[in-house]
């Protein structure tokens, strides 16, 4: 009786430890300490689990954009943000990018790119588990400046550019631009 | 009266390896870059009326001031940060700006109460060097916040 009883807990046990990886959003390894070494300005921002929660808190109830954040930030498990910026054009070592891209597993998606010869550059990579977005990677890369941020977990995107502005992760629409 | 003293005395003394990240830390940034420590009158007696009032949501701080730090490199101060902060604490935000010489390391470290938060925050500017490590209310902390920036806006 003993035996049948540790094999269904064995087999409960693996299928759990089976469906955990699709279950939790991926977090993408950002750390490129060769990038900090050569910028002039480094930004670096790690939040996540109860920092996330706790950080949420600091946006004001009063304001409806802020409140739309805290109510995404409420959902989202961790948010990754590592900006650069440089002296002079090209300074930095485009295989960081790639680095990243190769982290991006079969369930992600890329939804936006930008190319200009003379300006920005961005990729929006969004991760899918079903019709639902667990995650997300932006890569904005200029001449003189490298933004790479991570969001982990549920995301809404009508609420998305909310989030600009907050918790280091920079501005990438003008003003009024806003949906 | 004594066994009361005694006790706190105790108690006090059992509190501070609890603390130990920021003497540790304090005590590298004196004897790694020579970097000459400020006395600040009163701020025990400050400590200690925020154990017993806990203005703002603060349960407890140490602050410690440092003048004459130059030629200093971040990577530096981030090292001993990594290796001396303590259990528990995790890199928050990490601000670094070669060109105007200024950086600030943010960690924290959630209390097992899970309205509090440590935060150790070390701010270099120019040749000023601060290291403040804060046990807080979130909610009170974030009210407080939201209150000044009300304010900022009727303005």
């Amino acid at each position: 009786m003993k035996g049948p009883i540790m094999m269904k807990a064995v087999l409960r046990l693996t299928l759990i430890l089976a469906l955990t990886p699709a279950v939790y959003a991926q977090r993408i390894n950002l750390d490129f300490p060769g990038l900090a070494d050569k910028a002039r300005e480094v930004v670096d921002v790690t939040l996540d689990g109860a920092l996330l929660r706790l950080g949420a808190r600091f946006l004001s109830d009063h304001d409806a954009d802020e409140r739309a954040v805290r109510q995404m930030v409420d959902r989202l498990e961790g948010i990754y943000v590592r900006s650069y910026e440089f002296d002079r054009d090209d300074a930095y070592d485009r295989s960081a990018i790639d680095a990243v891209r190769k982290q991006l597993g079969p369930n992600w998606k890329r939804v936006v790119t930008v190319r200009s010869k003379l300006r920005e550059n961005v990729e929006i990579y969004t991760e899918l588990r079903g019709e639902n977005i667990v995650g997300l990677v932006v890569i904005a890369a200029e001449p003189r400046e490298l933004t790479i941020v991570n969001l982990v977990g549920p995301i809404d995107l009508d609420k998305l550019a909310n989030l600009e502005g907050q918790f280091g992760i920079p501005r990438v629409s003008k003003k009024g631009e806003r949906p | 009266m004594t066994k009361r003293a005694s006790a706190l005395l105790l108690l006090v003394m059992l509190a501070l390896p609890l603390r130990a990240g920021f003497r540790e830390v304090a005590s590298a940034i004196e004897t790694r870059h020579g970097a000459k420590r400020v006395t600040i009158p009163f701020l025990g007696l400050a400590r200690f009326a925020c154990w017993v009032v806990h203005p703002k949501g603060v349960y407890d701080f140490q602050l410690a001031t440092f003048e004459d730090v130059r030629g200093v490199d971040a990577e530096d101060f981030a090292a001993i940060l990594r290796e001396q902060v303590g259990e528990g604490y995790r890199p928050m935000v990490q601000v670094r700006s070669t060109r105007r010489g200024e950086f600030t390391f943010i960690y924290a470290k959630p209390a097992a109460d899970q309205n509090r938060v440590e935060l150790f925050i070390l701010t270099h500017d120019h040749s000023d060097t601060v290291l403040i490590r804060l046990d807080a209310d979130a909610e009170v902390a974030a009210r407080e916040v939201a209150k000044h920036r009300e304010r900022d806006w009727d303005h």
